[in-house]
Formats: structure tokens, C-alpha cells, sequence
């Protein structure tokens, strides 16, 4: 069973890791901060699953996204309170991209976009994402390039063929 | 290259974040975490595996069956709003129009709505409008039956004469909705100096009355301080039928006093947007700009 201060030094290493995670799926600070308190919590509850080491951040990162399907879904449970956390995070605002790459990311089926993520965000192997999802080596390989292939042509279907040569999208002035 | 495209939509880089475990925050869900009762793991006999995974059958249908029985919620109310399922649409009354994101949220989620309100300033005589309706995501493969989905929405938004509290209602109905959820963004009156969300740039002066197309950047910021308004430059171009863009140059730059305003908006109660056309060495687009 692992210890108070065990558990600590797992809170240290994978706090910020964690934060980014949920700020980068969710609407707001708030949402974000909700969601890293309930993983913490769900995680001192199941301490004893808890693997040591960097495998920690993958766990986490598997309980967090379960967290936040249940968020997704309005059953986030406050246990915690997280004022303090959400007024920290208040000045980080996810700006919401409203390029056509972007459009069309956001339109991928919610499993593509966090295999996507999960390596471009969270600059994970095939390995850990593994890991953190439950599931072979071989499925992630096979959904990661199913995931990549789908994005490309949705890319092509959206007339972004070269998105890497596109000039910065002008925006009207979001002021 | 896919990774390299997803990696620059990345919304927050961990650089961003200044929280730490240490701090003030961290040390207060840490506490509040570790204060929490662990769940204890019974030791349990090899030989009672059977009767053990008997019962973890019988508590995750325990587990299960609530949740599939209650649903969602037909009606529910917060401080912010009151969402009601009445036959296939959603009633939406908006109670607090300065209400957080999140109490809207918490509102839809409980009746099985997916959607997301935003009341935001916008400029006078565009308070109580629909600023713009859409989905929130794109529908699954297999989702949309042959024949397409609709969706209808209706506003009460109007404030009769007279009336000292006027109802802000959104009824939502059709499998739109439900399948592609709501994203819906309503006008409310601005705060002295908020900036309006609908003010965009465009040609010529909105309102009118604004007399600075045409003339002198010099001459319109001595115009402006006169008037004790705040600007704010924007670098683009537009065509008559107002079609065209462009984009925020930093807060701190400023065109040269001979260079020629081509549109001129009130952006808030004391602030006024300025279109100026770019020219080579001007600031360029940035990817949040």
C-alpha cells in the first residue's frame, strides 16, 4: 500500500503533466481544474493499483481521461474543493482555433483525437499510449494509423492538401 | 507530418502553466486529496476467487442500475439557468446572463443536452439576440439516419414594454441537436468597457457619426483623445460586399501618423477599433493574432 509520502512524490512528478492534459480537452480553467482534483482523488483511492515510477503518468493519464469522459457527461463528482487551483489557473484560457485545420481535427471521431493527441500533445510512444489505454502495442499501431489516414483525408475532403504550405489563416478580429 | 500538424494545434503547452505542486494550490488539493479516506483492498483466500467474482458481478450491477434507471433529468435548475425536456425539445430560460460557462454546462448535462451557452457583451441594440446557433461537434459515422437530421430552434428574447423581468428563453428540438449538439451564443448588454464580442472590422465608420475613414492616422487618434476614446489598430482589408480579413497586430504597435484609416467600429463603451491596410514591415499574422 502506498504511503502519504509516496504518494506525494507521485503528486510532484506528474502535477503539471496532468494539468496540461486537462486544459488542453477541456472548455475552461475550471473544467480542468475539477478534473485533476477527481483524478488525484480517484488515484489516492486506488493507491495500491498505482504502478511506481513514470508508469505513474501513464495510470494517471488513463484515470484522467476516464475522469473526464464522466465530465463529459455531467457526472463529475466534487469531493474536493478546488478554488484555489481554479483562481491559478484562471489567466490560462484555451484559445479556441477556428483554423480549417483545426475545424477539421475537431470534427475526427473523439477516438482519433485523443490517439492524436496523445502523441502530438502528450509526446507519447505507441508503448505508453498503450499504457495509459488498456490495450496492446499492435492496437495502438493499427488505430494510430487508421487515426492519421482518416485525418489526412479529412484534410484532402476539406481542399487542405498541402497544410503544412498554408499561410497563417487570416482571422477577422476576434476583439 | 500529421503529428507535426496536430502538435501546432496543441492548445496549452506545459510551459504555460505556472500552477506548481509546491504552491499554494497544489498544496491545498494535496491535502484536501490525502484527507480523503483510501479505498482498502480486502485480502481475499484464492480458493474464494468463484464466490468473489460472484459478488463483483452482483456489485457492478448494483452499480450499474441506478445510473440506466434514472437518465437524464427532465427538468433542472441552477442559479444561471433552467433547462426543461418538454416532449422532444429543450427549454432553455437563462436566468443569470453573467453567469460562468460552467453552470451553464452543469445545467444541460443534467437533462442529456450537449450544448453549450455563451452570453457574451455585445454592441447596443444587439442585446437579447441570437448572435449565432450551430453544432458543437461533428455526428459519428452512423449516426444520421438516411434522410438527414433537423433541427429547430425557437428565441424569446424580446422584452415587452413596460416589463420590469423579461424572460431570455432558447427552445431547442429535432435530432440535430441531440446528435450534434448546441452551441448557442446570445447578446447581453456590455459592461462600461467591455469589448463587444459582435463588433468586427469592416469599412467605412460604424456608426457613422464616428467621421474617421478617410482621414490621418495622426488625425484620428487626435479625434479619439478628444473624445477621451482608446483605440485599438487592426491590419486588413475588405471588399465592399464586406468580405476579406486580417489581423491583430500587437498592442503596442502603431502605424505611422500619414497612413490612411479605411474603417473605423466601436469595439466597446470607450474603445474604437481602427482598419488600416497592411503594408510591407507591418506586423504578420501570428498563429493567435
Amino acid at each position: 500500500m502506498m504511503d502519504e509520502d509516496e504518494f506525494a512524490a507521485v503528486y510532484a512528478a506528474t502535477y503539471k503533466p496532468l494539468l496540461g492534459y486537462a486544459l488542453r480537452r477541456c472548455d475552461t480553467p475550471e473544467d480542468a481544474a475539477d478534473v485533476v482534483a477527481e483524478t488525484f482523488a480517484t488515484a489516492w483511492r486506488r493507491a495500491a493499483d498505482m504502478p511506481a515510477g513514470d508508469e505513474a503518468r501513464l495510470w494517471l493519464y488513463g484515470v484522467a481521461r476516464r475522469v473526464l469522459a464522466n465530465h463529459r457527461r455531467g457526472v463529475l463528482r466534487h469531493s474536493l474543493k478546488t478554488a484555489a487551483l481554479r483562481a491559478e489557473l484562471a489567466s490560462i484560457t484555451p484559445a479556441r482555433d477556428e483554423t480549417p485545420v483545426a475545424d477539421v481535427f475537431r470534427a475526427l471521431p473523439g477516438r482519433d483525437r485523443e490517439l492524436l493527441a496523445l502523441v502530438a500533445w502528450e509526446g507519447l510512444s505507441v508503448a505508453e499510449i498503450a499504457t495509459v489505454l488498456g490495450c496492446s502495442r499492435n492496437a495502438v499501431s493499427i488505430r494510430l494509423h487508421r487515426a492519421r489516414r482518416r485525418f489526412a483525408r479529412a484534410l484532402r475532403a476539406a481542399g487542405i492538401d498541402r497544410p503544412g504550405q498554408v499561410t497563417p489563416a487570416l482571422q477577422r478580429s476576434a476583439t | 507530418m500529421i503529428d507535426d500538424l496536430v502538435a501546432g494545434l496543441n492548445p496549452v503547452h506545459d510551459d504555460d502553466i505556472t500552477s506548481e505542486p509546491s504552491g499554494p494550490a497544489g498544496r491545498e488539493l494535496l491535502a484536501g486529496v490525502t484527507a480523503l479516506a483510501p479505498r482498502r483492498h480486502r485480502r481475499v483466500p484464492r480458493l474464494a476467487i468463484g464466490a468473489v467474482a460472484a459478488a463483483g458481478v452482483a456489485a457492478a450491477a448494483v452499480f450499474v442500475l441506478p445510473v440506466q434507471d434514472s437518465g437524464p433529468l427532465r427538468s433542472y435548475a441552477n442559479a444561471a439557468v433552467r433547462v426543461e425536456v418538454k416532449g422532444g425539445e429543450y427549454e432553455v430560460e437563462v436566468k443569470d446572463a453573467y453567469a460562468g460557462q460552467r453552470e451553464f454546462r452543469e445545467a444541460f448535462a443534467k437533462v442529456g443536452l450537449d450544448a453549450r451557452l455563451s452570453i457574451v457583451p455585445v454592441s447596443p441594440g444587439r442585446e437579447r439576440t441570437v448572435i449565432r446557433t450551430g453544432s458543437l461537434h461533428a455526428t459519428r459515422e452512423g449516426q444520421i439516419p438516411p434522410g438527414g437530421v433537423t433541427g429547430t430552434e425557437t428565441t424569446v428574447l424580446q422584452c415587452p414594454p413596460g416589463q420590469a423581468a423579461c424572460p431570455l428563453k432558447v427552445r431547442l428540438g429535432g435530432a440535430l441537436f441531440r446528435l450534434a449538439g448546441a452551441d448557442i451564443v446570445i447578446g447581453r448588454k456590455a459592461r462600461p468597457g467591455e469589448i463587444y464580442q459582435d463588433a468586427t472590422p469592416a469599412r467605412g465608420d460604424r456608426p457613422a457619426s464616428l467621421h474617421l475613414t478617410g482621414r490621418t492616422v495622426g488625425q484620428a487618434l487626435a479625434d479619439l483623445r478628444s473624445r477621451n476614446l482608446t483605440w485599438a489598430f487592426f491590419l486588413g482589408e475588405f471588399k465592399p460586399d464586406g468580405s476579406g480579413g486580417g489581423w491583430n497586430p500587437p498592442e503596442s504597435w502603431r502605424p505611422a501618423d500619414g497612413r490612411r484609416v479605411t474603417g473605423a467600429w466601436m469595439r466597446s463603451s470607450d474603445s474604437v477599433g481602427l482598419l488600416v491596410t497592411p503594408v510591407k514591415n507591418d506586423p504578420q499574422p501570428t498563429p493567435d493574432g
